[in-house]
């Protein structure tokens, strides 16, 4: 075998594998430059070895290619279909010159066809008599091939193990939140084994991942882990909170050598944590001190008997009916005794089919979904252009008119679905905080019962990590605040654990988290006491309920006796407060002296959507966020002053406002140069109002927030682009900017 | 005779991360300019661009390219040349270039697209020092080819050196 084909035949198999990434209805510019080059490889090899056919094959390829990209060529699929067919010659020839030393295949019709798509033929296109002429080569030995890179494929593992390795990380640090959960699961119901085998199954999975991966230190820990627990889910080994404890504490450490591994491989250098792993195990050891099958996906039967719709004995009587000719099935069976009604069984089977669907979720990559989401959006825009376009010009066809409004259906329903695609239950999130509340409770000296309410109701991922942080606040202080002492629980005649409730459903688009405590309430004497003495209010003001508690959310109002490390250093609430309106959300407080308090947060479903009202400036348009706005007026003549040395103002209600020209800060021509000729919009943000003159209110929308890139992002004053109606950019105006940059000019 | 096969196939993968190699050609100003073919995305026709305020005056505004916002760039104003009336031939350049943290796209506006060309090591030389309003560190190379002289940009430096710094410091 010579080696000269060989690294032709080579290039040529890769060309043909990269030809399937540059073929479709459009040119993908750097997949064909990739193309070009390896082109260009193949034209040098040719050049060299005098492969006269095979260069003006690639030649001619090149130069087609290179028309396409310039959308020179009109027909676009004929010249995919002709560089395709271009690399099969190629190959055909490497070949043929592998085995015989020459080539002798015609390009003539091959040359007819490109030269008809480029209008004119190939430089050095042989004449027809000489196209097989002969390329001997020489044919003596040459040393053997040793393509084969050793380090080449090294990295090439490497790199595999890699992206195993990130893999590995996502997911066990998933696994390892679902353990967290379903340990707590356990703790309120030790007996239930299929908390155990939700935790089981976890520390098995990271085991033999972490076992393939060769990371062997998270492979024990787990393993050793996954026995303790295969003792308890046989009943060998009765669930204390000894057990519980180990358990946690294993999947604290192993989440701590995952996110040492991460920090590693990011390149980050953090010393790594202390880890007593030795101790760990040795304590797992200790707390480890006999067998059925684990249950499969339970029968109707079973979870009939499990919500107490059965006896365990109706249904042995059941399952014999069901035996007998004909049979039946176990639901039928039981209906047909009347021992349940149909309404049960379906109930039932659904339960069995939710079990059953838990497996088969897919992970998909963030930025997919964003640009579905995108393609999605201008799909829309693009059947609301032809919608209009079919109105003004075709009036007759009703036919077509019904399409196209079926197709309007189906794209909004698309879109629907689209957006729904980036919404998640808010689940994670409680039980990220039902995990703190444990640890918390600990170490407050208190028992705690955490209630999630509504975890299926869903919210955007982006969403989700946002509202963490507020959130985690006011449970700190459910726990530390709100909960009662045990002492104190008994003497006010309430049971010794204290029940802290989340609760998430949806509200007008919003999605409303609560946070409850059975404690003591707010002392409302004790916070008006305060705000007196730091002259917040006046003795003689005569404040609601309402409004009393909602003092608490301004600055250095803490009621707090003791300061813990927990909350209560006097800031806290009021932080809260800004970090929940930032993300344009709302937070009220109920209470009930002795019964307890709830907090009511609520936040948009996302971030990427904003309710805005549109206005035109000139010639552009500008989209005001719906929460900032307070009024759209045109004001009176009388109502306009310009005051020296603080700019022009406006009358509003008996309030001065300053006016912002937004054509004369953003340099566009206006239409109307008086503000009695124009509309102002009262804008406000950060506690102040300012009037925002503009030429024209164009109409509300909703729209999808888009980052304007790296590079623009940081635009005073904008916080962001829309895509308005008809496909073109309308930028989003970030009021607090808008205030400071009217300030500094 | 092997050496020199794996020679050649070196080369061709070279063509990639060295100066030579497929070059996207366009004018500005009746000069001739060159981008890397891998930093090209895609080409467009002129569309309407969204003004953003707050911005120097050689960045156009934003455009709705299939439901992405990307920022354009006038190159011409960016090269401190005079303005131009866009006309018919007036493209914009979808490029790619590397960010802190990602790929960014963002287009630029160029006179015309003239064509693909194949630029040879050889026929590359450095960039002689100008002492123009040209920062030469934009410059990947002047390229000697049948038509002329052909400036090769280093795209990444045109727009990024400063644009990213110089945006964010403005607000």
């Amino acid at each position: 075998m010579k080696m000269t084909d060989h690294g032709l035949i080579a290039l040529a198999d890769e060309m043909a594998s990269d030809f399937l990434f540059l073929s479709g209805r459009e040119v993908d510019i750097p997949a064909a430059g990739i193309f070009l080059n390896q082109l260009e490889g193949v034209i040098k090899v040719a050049e060299e070895y005098q492969l006269g056919p095979i260069k003006t094959v690639s030649s001619g390829m090149s130069f087609l290619l290179e028309r396409m990209i310039l959308d020179a060529v009109e027909n676009k699929e004929a010249g995919f279909a002709v560089v395709e067919k271009g690399i099969t010659i190629i190959q055909q020839f490497a070949q043929e010159y592998q085995l015989s030393g020459k080539i002798e295949g015609s390009i003539d019709d091959y040359l007819e066809t490109l030269s008809k798509l480029i209008g004119f033929v190939p430089e050095g296109a042989p004449k027809s008599d000489d196209s097989a002429a002969p390329v001997e080569q020489d044919q003596q030995d040459r040393p053997h091939d040793i393509t084969t890179d050793d380090k080449a494929t090294d990295s090439i593992t490497e790199i595999q193990d890699m992206s195993l390795l990130k893999d590995f990380i996502t997911e066990s640090l998933e696994y390892i939140d679902e353990i967290e959960v379903n340990i707590l699961n356990l703790e309120q119901d030790p007996e239930n084994k299929e908390y155990i085998n939700a935790i089981f199954r976890p520390f098995h999975s990271i085991k033999g991942v972490a076992g393939f991966l060769n990371l062997d230190e998270i492979r024990t820990l787990a393993h050793s882990l996954e026995n303790l627990l295969d003792k308890a889910r046989n009943g060998e080994l009765e669930v204390s909170s000894a057990v519980i404890d180990v358990v946690l504490d294993g999947a604290d450490t192993l989440k701590a050598m995952i996110l040492q591994l991460k920090n590693e491989i990011e390149g980050r250098q953090f010393p790594p944590p202390s880890l007593d792993i030795p101790a760990l195990k040795e304590r797992i050891i200790q707390v480890e001190s006999g067998l059925e099958p684990p249950p499969q996906r339970k029968r109707v039967g079973e979870i009939l008997v499990d919500d107490g719709v059965i006896s365990h004995a109706a249904l042995a009587e059941g399952l014999q009916t069901a035996q007998e000719i004909p049979v039946k099935k176990i639901g039928e069976a039981l209906i047909s005794k009347g021992m349940v009604t149909p309404k049960q069984v379906s109930t039932a089977l659904r339960k069995q089919t939710e079990q059953a669907t838990d497996a088969t979720m897919i992970r998909v990559d963030m930025r997919k979904l964003d640009d579905m989401i995108d393609m999605v959006g201008e799909l829309v825009i693009t059947q609301t252009i032809i919608q209009q376009d079919v109105k003004h010009h075709i009036s007759s066809d009703r036919n077509l008119h019904r399409d196209i409004s079926q197709l309007s259906r189906i794209s909004s329903s698309l879109q629907r679905a689209s957006t729904g695609l980036r919404m998640i239950p808010i689940k994670q999130t409680f039980q990220r905080m039902s995990r703190l509340v444990r640890d918390l409770a600990k170490g407050a000296g208190k028992s705690i019962v955490i209630e999630p309410v509504g975890e299926d109701t869903e919210i955007d991922r982006n969403m989700v990590d946002e509202i963490y942080n507020p959130l985690v606040h006011l449970v700190r202080n459910a726990v530390d605040h709100g909960i009662d002492t045990p002492e104190e629980r008994i003497r006010s005649g309430k049971t010794e654990k204290g029940l802290i409730e989340l609760k998430a459903y949806h509200r007008g688009g919003n999605i409303v988290i609560e946070i409850s405590d059975d404690g003591r309430g707010l002392n409302k004497a004790k916070i008006l006491q305060k705000a007196i003495k730091n002259g917040i209010v006046n003795e003689n003001d005569n404040l609601t309920d309402y409004e009393i508690y909602r003092l608490i959310l301004l600055p250095g109002l803490s009621t707090a006796e003791q300061v813990t490390d927990i909350s209560g250093r006097g800031v806290g609430m009021d932080v809260v407060k800004q970090a929940v309106e930032k993300l344009r959300g709302k937070i009220d407080i109920t209470s009930v002296p002795g019964k307890g308090t709830t907090f009511i947060t609520s936040f948009p479903l996302t971030m990427a959507i904003i309710d805005g009202m549109i206005v035109r400036v000139g010639k552009e348009r500008y989209i005001l966020p719906t929460t900032a706005i307070r009024q759209a007026l045109r004001p009176a003549r009388k109502d306009y002053t310009n005051i020296i040395g603080k700019g022009e103002m406006i009358t509003v209600m008996g309030r001065l406002l300053p006016l912002i020209r937004l054509a004369d800060l953003f340099g566009i021509a206006e239409s109307n140069h008086e503000p009695w000729d124009a509309i102002t919009v009262v804008v406000e943000g950060e506690g102040r109002a300012k009037c925002i003159m503009v030429d024209e209110i164009l109409g509300k929308a909703e729209v999808v927030i888009k980052s304007l890139g790296d590079g623009l992002k940081n635009t005073k004053g904008i916080s962001g682009g829309a895509i308005l109606g008809d496909g073109q950019i309308g930028l989003i105006i970030d009021p607090e900017g808008l205030f400071e940059l009217s300030e500094t000019q | 005779m092997a050496e020199d096969i794996i020679k050649t196939m070196d080369q061709a993968v070279k063509y990639i991360s060295n100066r030579e190699g497929k070059y996207l050609t366009f004018t500005l100003a009746q000069e001739e300019y060159g981008i890397g073919i891998l930093k090209v995305k895609e080409i467009i026709g002129m569309m309407t661009i969204t003004t953003v305020p707050q911005t120097p005056g050689y960045v156009k505004g934003v455009i709705n390219l299939r439901g992405k916002v990307i920022p354009v760039i006038d190159l011409r104003l960016k090269f401190g040349m005079e303005a131009m009336e866009y006309t018919e031939r007036t493209c914009i350049i979808v490029v790619e270039i590397t960010g802190p943290n990602a790929k960014i796209p963002m287009g630029i506006v160029v006179d015309s697209v003239s064509e693909v060309l194949n630029i040879k090591a050889g026929d590359i030389e450095d960039t002689p020092t100008f002492g123009s309003k040209m920062d030469t560190a934009y410059i990947l190379g002047m390229a000697k080819t049948g038509g002329g002289v052909k400036i090769l940009l280093d795209i990444d430096k045109v727009l990024n050196s400063e644009e990213m710094g110089l945006l964010d410091g403005m607000a």
